[in-house]
């Protein structure tokens, strides 16, 4: 009986001290544009309206209406030079809202790829590095669908698409509202 | 008896320490590609860009389901948790506050069967309800009824019977680490991979496997209590691991059945021993698994026990799943008896001394453009699957009786979304009540065998 009572103590006591992470909050959005960019000088952001010409434009990119009229990207800079930009956004799991985080460089090209916020009761390992690390170089060229050119996760397969879905929406949205118009302006200018 | 009180102060004073350099101690940023784990109160670091975003309202909590900031989001959930505990808090203040946390789910699946010898006829096979909830940051719980043929009663042979209403799942999970969770209550034995994701919105062919639902009687569900959880080793590989100890099969094992109508003891167990079963899983990439499980009970008062081994795997090449699973029971000499005086339980009838069982089974995810042209939108990213799979199963390894069969299936299955599915299978199948052992390489397979046609629609919602 001591024996017991003092195996339980020991391990209630290890419990007690084990470092235990509980909510699936991964990032806030200051820390994921820190780790996004920690050379740039600064993190500002662009807020961007769909007006009915960009609406359809998405439409028909995307294959379906995007659910927000307005985003906004972040865009890191180092003087005059453009780091790359960022765009948080949401797509539902199966449950769920999963939120997550692009890293896109200036030319639109992903650079890493982040789950901030992950609150369905399973499917935690689209988190996991090895699912991440798929997004890194996918472009607008590029499928970016599960089962095609991403792999799924055993056992979270629709978290795993919902994550396809919102890195390929973060592309196309980057390339329509953002690199068209400068590039266009640029051109103009 | 209790332990000395010298040895307490000194475990005391060991482990008061180690819990307050757990809560002080807060992990360096996360590196880049490096697994995740999630942060409570992570540090912002100390250099990096400035952050002009003034006016902006924060696009990770655009919905407000999202913690509002940092530092703030665990203390909230909490205040909400005790204020639900409070006793003044009114009954609507507590439903709130349960259902903000709460998820409610399921799926289902109906059937048409039309089988080579016999009536066809429409099935409404499972319905099935999820309910998830966080309790608090660390404490959650789910559970899933399920409905099977509509529940109760169930017409049979023009007669209302007993039908089944079931907690196939329900357990609460109390997460002590990121690779350490305590889970207890009604468990889904972890058995093979097949019992784990039993779910029929993910499975591509409409039947289970044959030795799946004997050998291992999926949904094979006990009451128990263990842990579970997975490291990350290296850069790509992943250990998985859940172990528990369960009440375990009771002495109802039989041929062709299996060991069907020995599982789920939730209202008490029919001897002292408590059954262990574990599974060890392995990942050295993203879509290849390969695991092993087992498990080791007692069945009857006296003490004879089923031990059982099984070995799965998954690996997704391209547009090809390939999996398959492997199983073998090796049960003690002994009879269908041990229930209480009465019972109708106590047959007397042989146990079976061994039981095996495999599939192996192929998948082909394609797609035909001009088809998914045609569709709506949101059905533009589906596709179809064929699937071609072979299977024994042999539930008492001494004798060929019609418990052994072997079956081959081919099935085509469109997926218009994720969750929702139409299937479509038929499979020709041989069992061995002509004292012929069936194979798909022998004659008799084909020229005694016979085919059933399967269709189903399944969908998660």
């Amino acid at each position: 009986m001591k024996h017991f009572v003092l195996a339980w103590m020991v391990l209630l006591g290890g419990v007690v001290a084990l470092p235990a992470r509980a909510a699936a909050t991964y990032f806030t959005t200051p820390q994921v544009l820190k780790e996004f960019f920690p050379q740039s000088q600064r993190v500002t952001y662009r807020k961007v309206k769909l007006g009915p010409a960009e609406q359809a434009a998405l439409q028909g990119r995307l294959g379906y209406k995007p659910a927000k009229a307005e985003y906004v990207f972040f865009v890191a800079t180092t003087g005059e030079h453009v780091d790359g930009y960022a765009l948080i956004d949401e797509e539902l799991g199966q449950h769920e809202q999963i939120t997550f985080a692009v890293k896109l460089s200036p030319e639109g090209t992903v650079e890493r790829h982040e789950v901030m916020v992950y609150r369905e009761a399973y499917g935690q390992e689209i988190s996991d590095a090895r699912f991440r690390r798929q997004f890194q170089g996918k472009t607008v060229k590029d499928p970016v669908r599960a089962g095609t050119d991403i792999d799924v996760v055993t056992g979270a397969t629709i978290s795993s698409r919902s994550m396809a879905v919102g890195v390929r929406r973060a592309l196309i949205l980057l390339d329509e509202l953002v690199l068209k118009p400068d590039a266009s302006r640029n051109t103009k200018g | 008896m209790t332990p000395s009180r010298p040895l307490l102060l000194v475990l005391s004073l060991l482990l008061v320490p180690l819990a307050a350099r757990a809560q002080d101690e807060a992990p360096p940023p996360p590196a880049r590609d490096t697994p995740r784990v999630p942060e409570l109160q992570p540090p912002a670091p100390p250099e990096g860009p400035r952050l002009e975003l003034e006016g902006l309202e924060d696009p990770a909590n655009p919905s407000g389901t999202a913690p509002p900031a940092e530092g703030t989001s665990a203390t909230n959930e909490q205040d909400t948790f005790r204020q639900r505990l409070q006793p003044t808090s009114t009954l609507s203040q507590r439903a709130a506050a349960i259902l903000d946390r709460t998820t409610l789910g399921g799926y289902a699946e109906h059937d048409f069967i039309v089988p080579g010898r016999g009536k066809s006829t429409f099935r409404n096979h499972r319905y099935v309800l999820f309910v998830y909830s966080h309790i608090s940051e660390r404490i959650s719980t789910a559970t899933e009824i399920e409905f099977e043929f509509a529940g109760s009663p169930l017409k049979r042979d023009g007669m209302l019977t007993t039908g089944e209403v079931l907690l196939e799942f329900s357990v609460v999970d109390l997460k002590l680490t990121d690779w350490l969770t305590f889970r207890a209550g009604v468990i889904l034995v972890p058995v093979g991979a097949y019992n784990l994701r039993h779910d029929a919105p993910a499975q591509e062919l409409p039947e289970r496997p044959i030795a799946y639902t004997t050998v291992v009687p999926t949904t094979w569900f006990e009451s128990g209590a263990g842990f579970l959880g997975g490291f990350d080793l290296g850069r790509d590989w992943r250990l998985s691991y859940e172990a528990y100890a369960i009440n375990g099969l009771d002495a109802r094992i039989l041929d062709e059945q299996g060991f069907r109508a020995a599982r789920g003891s939730h209202l008490e167990d029919n001897n002292h021993d408590k059954a262990l079963t574990a599974r060890v899983s392995l990942s050295p990439f993203l879509g290849l698994e390969g695991a092993v499980s087992g498990y080791t009970g007692a069945y009857d008062l006296e003490g004879r026990r089923v031990n059982m081994l099984n070995a799965d795997v998954f690996w997704r090449i391209g547009a090809w799943d390939l999996t398959g699973e492997v199983v073998r029971a090796f049960i003690d000499p002994g009879f269908v008896q041990g229930f209480p005086d009465g019972s109708t339980g106590n047959t007397r009838d042989r146990v079976p001394t061994g039981m095996f069982g495999f599939y192996a089974q192929a998948n082909y995810r394609f797609r035909i453009e001009p088809f998914f042209r045609l569709l709506p939108d949101e059905w533009h990213d589906g596709h179809f699957t064929a699937s071609l799979r072979y299977e024994e199963k042999d539930t008492d390894t001494e004798f060929i009786t019609v418990g052994d069969a072997a079956r081959l299936t081919l099935g085509l299955n469109f997926r218009p979304l994720p969750p929702y599915v139409l299937k479509t299978s038929v499979w020709w199948e041989k069992a061995g009540g002509d004292g012929l052992k069936p194979h798909l390489w022998t004659r008799d397979f084909w020229s005694q065998g016979h085919w059933t046609a399967l269709a189903s629609v399944a969908y998660l919602f």
